[in-house]
């Protein structure tokens, strides 16, 4: 207790935005900082959703336009609260990049805080136009290692986004090693199963992930299957599936309380007050407005309980018990830090 | 014949606990003296644990006093390399190359419905910017998949040689493995930081459905190239310079490199094999 005191700070709430309209409602809420996407029609017209510009691909994820991105920017500043926007396909080209770069200059004549890319050639434009706008590295580009953390901030970003698939120990060694830069962490919804800076498939055709394969298994050895493998093996794949609803946000489901299920990191933000992290971000940008105020609250809930002095083991139970799933807590499967939870 | 091998591809690009203990690298790389071949070691993406492991291997690689080339697949590796490894040569490993290799879709880019400016940015990856970086690392060669929708990089203009993987392309890989949590209870399944048994050499997948094959082998699936499809990838590779890296077998540690098609054909079915030293004489 006294430790989490001794260093607190301001640890952000970063959530997802897709309209103006949303923005009062999670502006009285406790938003600390807004990101979200814009797809240009002219975009649209030349590449269609076959090349996302920010890795979503419908409208309902997505601003449509300038003029509203500039609307929502000016009300948010009233607020103080900053707004991101996610330039964050895998890659782009030569001729993508000078597309973007023009729009990055409106962004940034609106009034636009920062940006969220993944893309080194397109980072590394941004800094020759040598404008004063955040550049935060996107969970695209998977950081697992202090000396990746390292070889981002030679190349100026600001903040790093972590990816999903990465736990609080190794957080934890990468902060210590690697300072003069924020870091943001995943707390809330729409986990993956595999990592995604290293996934090459496209939701075009629905998750690759949490489609529902059906399997032939194999033995490399080709010898005959012994009773206790083939339980095993087939027995996983039912575990396996289980798993990724869980990380498909528990099928889009909500506890009796009424509040979000899906990939949570609740009971890690005490750890990460005491870390150092600078944001918490909640996920969906098209997700309905109901979810993030309820993944929001619950976000603004357990940070309360922080600031009141809770323990790490206190602030934890009160995570769990707030949702009131203990039968989902207790499997692991919906934790993104599983390790949260060993060292109450 | 011999001499169009040229490398012994050794390590494994997907999986920390996967990198290889130094006598396996030794053993290696003695091989590769015994048989005139290259050493090509591979490197996954890695937490710090795993870069610790990679320190020892760098440590002898470099200490060999010869130019190694090292495929790195997480800049946090090429960092490392560049600040203690003056002898170590990086290549940029395809995890590194981020083009769409989802064979649900990829089909559908080479039809006549396909928007051009699309295709066109689906057929390529990087930018000026992003080279001209990987060249003040001293990446001089740069992996790719044999992708579906083809390939328009112009890599010659970049000054980088294109190396190319036969026939087992990679869709999606992550830290979680299916067959090592096979034999967990199921609280200890799908954790990112899992220790094994590589159970993912004893047991492999294959995913149904009305698609290229798709294989899963520990965290990764691969697509496997039909005859024609690694065809394409044999030809383009043939007018590009490119090294041609072929893995007959998923399950092998070892592939071999070439830049000439007859002899990756001859690879690709199974004629060579540097550990029992048949080399197959050929006009």
């Amino acid at each position: 207790m006294q430790e989490a005191k001794s260093s607190m700070r301001k640890i952000n709430i970063t959530v997802p935005i897709n309209s103006l309209d949303e923005l009062e409602p999670l502006a009285a809420n406790g938003a600390d900082e807004f990101y979200c996407g814009i797809i240009p029609r002219e975009w649209l017209d030349c590449y269609t959703y076959a090349v996302p510009m920010n890795r979503r691909l419908n409208e309902r994820a997505s601003l449509s336009s300038i003029d509203e991105l500039n609307r929502l920017v000016k009300r948010a500043h009233i607020y103080s609260i900053p707004v991101f926007v996610t330039l964050n396909a895998p890659y782009y080209t030569d001729s993508q990049i000078s597309y973007l770069i023009e729009l990055i200059k409106k962004l940034y004549g609106i009034g636009v805080d920062g940006l969220i890319i993944s893309d080194i050639g397109l980072l590394l434009s941004v800094k020759e136009l040598d404008i004063d706008i955040d550049i935060n590295l996107s969970s695209l580009a998977s950081i697992h290692n202090h000396e990746a953390a390292s070889f981002y901030r030679e190349l100026e970003v600001k903040r790093i986004i972590l990816p999903r698939h990465i736990t609080i120990a190794e957080i934890r060694a990468i902060k210590r090693r690697i300072g003069g830069m924020e870091y943001e962490v995943f707390i809330l919804n729409d986990a993956c199963i595999y990592e995604e800076g290293f996934c090459n498939t496209t939701h075009k055709a629905g998750p690759f992930c949490t489609a529902r394969w059906e399997y032939n298994f194999f033995k490399t050895d080709y010898l005959p299957w012994t009773d206790k493998e083939t339980d095993r093996v087939s027995g996983n794949l039912e575990d396996f599936r289980e798993w990724g609803w869980y990380m498909n946000n528990c099928g889009s489901t909500y506890s009796e309380k009424g509040l979000p299920n899906g990939a949570c990191g609740l009971c890690a933000i005490y750890d990460f007050y005491k870390i150092g992290i600078s944001a918490l971000k909640i996920v969906g940008r098209e997700a309905t407005l109901d979810r993030k105020l309820k993944s929001l609250k619950m976000a603004k809930m357990v940070i309360g309980q922080i600031k009141k002095g809770g323990s790490k083991g206190s602030v934890c139970r009160y995570a769990v018990e707030m949702r009131n799933t203990p039968e989902l807590c207790d499997s692991g499967y919906m934790c993104y830090y599983r390790d949260a939870r060993t060292k109450t | 014949m011999r001499g169009t091998f040229i490398h012994l591809y050794f390590g494994d690009e997907f999986c920390e606990n996967k990198i290889p203990p130094l006598p396996s690298l030794r053993k290696h790389y003695a091989l590769c003296n015994e048989t005139g071949l290259r050493l090509m070691f591979a490197t996954p993406p890695v937490t710090d644990h795993g870069l610790e492991k990679l320190k020892k291997l760098f440590k002898y690689l470099d200490g060999l006093k010869e130019e190694i080339e090292v495929v790195i697949n997480d800049f946090g590796v090429l960092n490392l390399i560049k600040k203690g490894y003056p002898y170590l040569r990086p290549v940029l490993g395809r995890l590194m190359n981020k083009m769409i290799r989802d064979p649900r879709i990829t089909p559908a880019y080479t039809t006549n419905n396909a928007p051009p400016d699309a295709l066109l940015s689906l057929q390529q990856y990087g930018s000026l910017r992003y080279y001209r970086l990987l060249k003040k690392f001293a990446v001089k060669t740069v992996e790719v998949d044999n992708f579906h929708q083809g390939i328009n990089i112009d890599f010659k203009g970049l000054g980088l040689k294109p190396s190319i993987h036969l026939p087992f392309g990679f869709v999606t890989t992550g830290r979680v493995c299916l067959f090592s949590s096979a034999m967990k209870d199921k609280k200890e399944k799908f954790l990112y930081a899992a220790c094994c048994r590589r159970e993912c050499d004893d047991y492999f997948g294959e995913l149904k459905g009305n698609h290229a094959r798709l294989i899963q082998k520990g965290n990764t699936i691969f697509y496997f190239q039909e005859e024609g499809m690694t065809e394409k990838g044999l030809n383009w590779a043939a007018e590009n310079g490119a090294l041609m890296i072929c893995k007959p077998r998923l399950f092998s540690d070892v592939a071999y490199t070439t830049e000439d098609a007859v002899t990756a054909r001859s690879i690709l079915k199974g004629d060579y094999n540097a550990r029992s030293k048949i080399i197959h004489e050929k006009d």
